[in-house]
């Protein structure tokens, strides 16, 4: 069943069959706060999965205007500096020792390198762990095992207490922890080892396949990136090269001076004792002191995406589905050297209204509706009717109540209780009352 | 047209020979109704049941029952007919505190656990394939949409699909009232008055300032 169905079928309840009062639009939004409401109140929803270890981004940016421009469905800054932010000129430290570079007292050190796709981990090491883009909606995890190990939460405050090298620490993976609660990502604890075998196929990522493939192509800043040039194979040397990729976009390069060692492959600039690397032009005149002007500058493009802007498929900071690995079968998971998990997730909005609505099993899409309808009858327009809106609430929270017992019945052939803590502990014992007997 | 949706019609006064509204098209409505009302009891009463033969994958611990004319609800008992014995439910929480790294596991299925709605997993993971689970569940009947079609639900509960749909043909007339009694009805009916909310019963009293 998909959501037109739903309309229709909503719509004999509404008595407006032209939608004058509740178009289709509304219809959705109300459908997805409904069954959010559901979902929370029911925890119901829950999934498999198995993740890349680390994950692929479709894209990374540096600066928050970039995120305008930004193609694909899963979006991130670029991922080792997202801890820093970005300064009041313009500038985005990379380097710990950038911000004290002027300085003639200046004692910060720097460690290892910095990295734009967290997958390049396996070829240099690297200041900041690699991240795993969790799913849009996902909500909490029920297990977590990264190589078919256990992996448990520790937060990133106990870790950072037991070991102050808890960034760089490799090993097996025991831990993950969340950086925060904004970016829906998780960090293992210690850094497993990341090979790539680079004979290997890996499976595509769903969403991913509309940008470009990580493993056909790609940009590089580093000198040292061309050791990997076997790997890889498609390197920029020329300035104005563009390659063709596997998907018919194409990836433009601009090399400055292609004989300097020992820096970026971009635009480089001197003044007095500091030299800087930039890949646009209106960085430039943020070094002048000049404002930056992003929308007249002409830009140096080192990724061009053929794909135009209205296509970006879900508005948000990191997006669409995360690097959940498709496998042959639908129910049999790799979860060798991958991040295996079970989670409970949120309803997503319906995007297409023509897709099946595979969030939820069809048996369960009336008590939803109800929850719609309900506020469809709420709103402050010429349909509000109370004596509706109080109808179809009741029929919700019978369905909520009808689902809370499906899942208690779901559970009886087993054997045990979960809790969180032994029930007589807070058992109280009756007691006469303070004025007895009455003096 | 079937029994049932006869007695929905004559319910609402409609003619259940030549129907002037609800005829071959406009039936759906009483039909979809009737529908609902069929998935809702089972859910709730887990009254229809029927067993799933899972051929069994070596190194595969996860399964989706893939069902033609039902939906999965869950679960009442599973069986290894080779091992003459049955599985323990468990779940993913638990499952980890008893052994951290089952995923490692290899062997006959001892155990197994609902993954949201739709997926089953067992463990230990089965280290060959060819054996057959026997997963004795409750489902939910797809939704029937013709005249000959078989509608699974149980007598008793026949009487309370058909309030069920006659309070949503009221509903959609706009008469809350006629739909609210209707629908306690077939609460009654089917003895689910347990599912409704119930508003506390409230005593005021005047206060002085």
């Amino acid at each position: 069943m998909n959501f037109l169905d739903i309309i229709v079928q909503a719509r004999t309840f509404l008595r407006d069959p032209d939608g004058l009062i509740w178009d289709s639009d509304m219809l959705g939004l109300y459908w997805h706060e409904a069954q959010t409401e559901i979902a929370q109140k029911t925890g119901l929803l829950q999934r498999a999965r198995t993740l890349r270890y680390p994950s692929q981004a479709s894209i990374t940016y540096m600066h928050e205007w970039e995120y305008q421009h930004t193609m694909g469905n899963r979006i991130s800054t670029i991922c080792p500096f997202k801890l820093h932010h970005e300064h009041e000129d313009g500038i985005v430290i990379m380097y710990s020792w950038e911000p004290v570079y002027n300085s003639t007292s200046q004692i910060a050190i720097d460690d290892n390198y910095r990295i734009t796709q967290w997958w390049e981990a396996a070829y240099g090491v690297i200041s900041e762990p690699p991240r795993v883009i969790l799913n849009e909606a996902f909500e909490s995890i029920k297990y977590a095992a990264f190589d078919q190990h256990m992996i448990t939460h520790k937060d990133e405050r106990t870790l950072m207490r037991g070991d102050g090298y808890y960034k760089t620490t490799k090993g097996m993976a025991q831990y993950y922890y969340f950086p925060d609660d904004f970016r829906r990502e998780m960090v293992l604890y210690p850094i497993p080892k990341i090979t790539f075998d680079d004979s290997r196929i890996y499976p595509p990522s769903g969403l991913l396949d509309k940008t470009i493939s990580l493993y056909t192509g790609y940009a590089y800043t580093h000198m040292w990136e061309t050791v990997y040039r076997d790997v890889v194979d498609r390197i920029l040397l020329v300035s104005g090269d563009y390659l063709l990729l596997t998907d018919g976009s194409k990836l433009y390069g601009v090399t400055h001076d292609k004989e300097t060692k020992d820096y970026d492959f971009t635009h480089s600039y001197v003044s007095e004792l500091i030299r800087y690397n930039y890949l646009y032009d209106w960085e430039y005149d943020t070094l002048e002191g000049n404002p930056v002007n992003a929308e007249t500058d002409d830009y140096n493009y080192m990724y061009y995406f053929e794909y135009p802007n209205t296509e970006k498929e879900i508005p948000g900071y990191i997006t669409g589905t995360s690097d959940e690995v498709i496998t042959e079968s639908d129910a049999k998971l790799d979860v060798d050297g991958q991040l295996f998990l079970i989670y409970e997730y949120t309803p997503q909005p319906v995007e297409d209204y023509t897709n099946e609505l595979s969030d939820w099993p069809e048996y369960m899409l009336k008590i939803i509706m109800a929850g719609m309808l309900e506020r469809c009858f709420s709103a402050d327009t010429d349909g509000f009717i109370p004596s509706l809106r109080d109808y179809w609430k009741m029929r919700k929270e019978i369905g909520i109540r009808g689902i809370k017992l499906f899942k208690t019945m779901r559970s009886r052939d087993r054997d045990y209780r979960l809790g969180l803590h032994d029930g007589d502990m807070h058992r109280k014992h009756p007691r006469l009352s303070h004025h007895y007997p009455a003096m | 047209m079937n029994s049932i949706e006869k007695e929905v019609l004559k319910l609402i006064g409609e003619n259940t020979t030549i129907p002037d509204v609800f005829n071959e098209v406009g039936i759906k409505q009483i039909r979809d109704s009737l529908n609902d009302a069929i998935a809702e009891l089972c859910m709730v009463t887990g009254s229809y049941k029927q067993v799933y033969y899972l051929s069994l994958v070596a190194d595969q611990f996860t399964y989706k029952l893939q069902w033609k004319t039902d939906y999965f609800g869950y679960v009442l008992h599973a069986y290894n007919k080779q091992q003459r014995r049955p599985l323990i439910q468990t779940d993913a929480i638990y499952l980890g505190m008893m052994d951290k790294n089952w995923l490692l596991s290899n062997g006959d299925p001892t155990h197994y656990f609902h993954i949201g709605y739709n997926y089953i997993g067992v463990y230990p993971v089965p280290s060959v394939g060819g054996g057959v689970i026997e997963f004795d569940s409750v489902v939910i009947p797809k939704p029937y949409t013709g005249d000959n079609d078989l509608v699974k639900v149980r007598g008793n509960y026949m009487r309370a699909c058909v309030y069920y749909a006659v309070s949503e043909y009221y509903a959609s007339r706009g008469d809350a009232n006629r739909a609210t009694d209707w629908f306690n009805r077939y609460l009654e009916t089917a003895a689910l008055v347990k599912l409704k909310p119930q508003q506390t019963e409230r005593y005021y009293r005047m206060k002085d300032k």
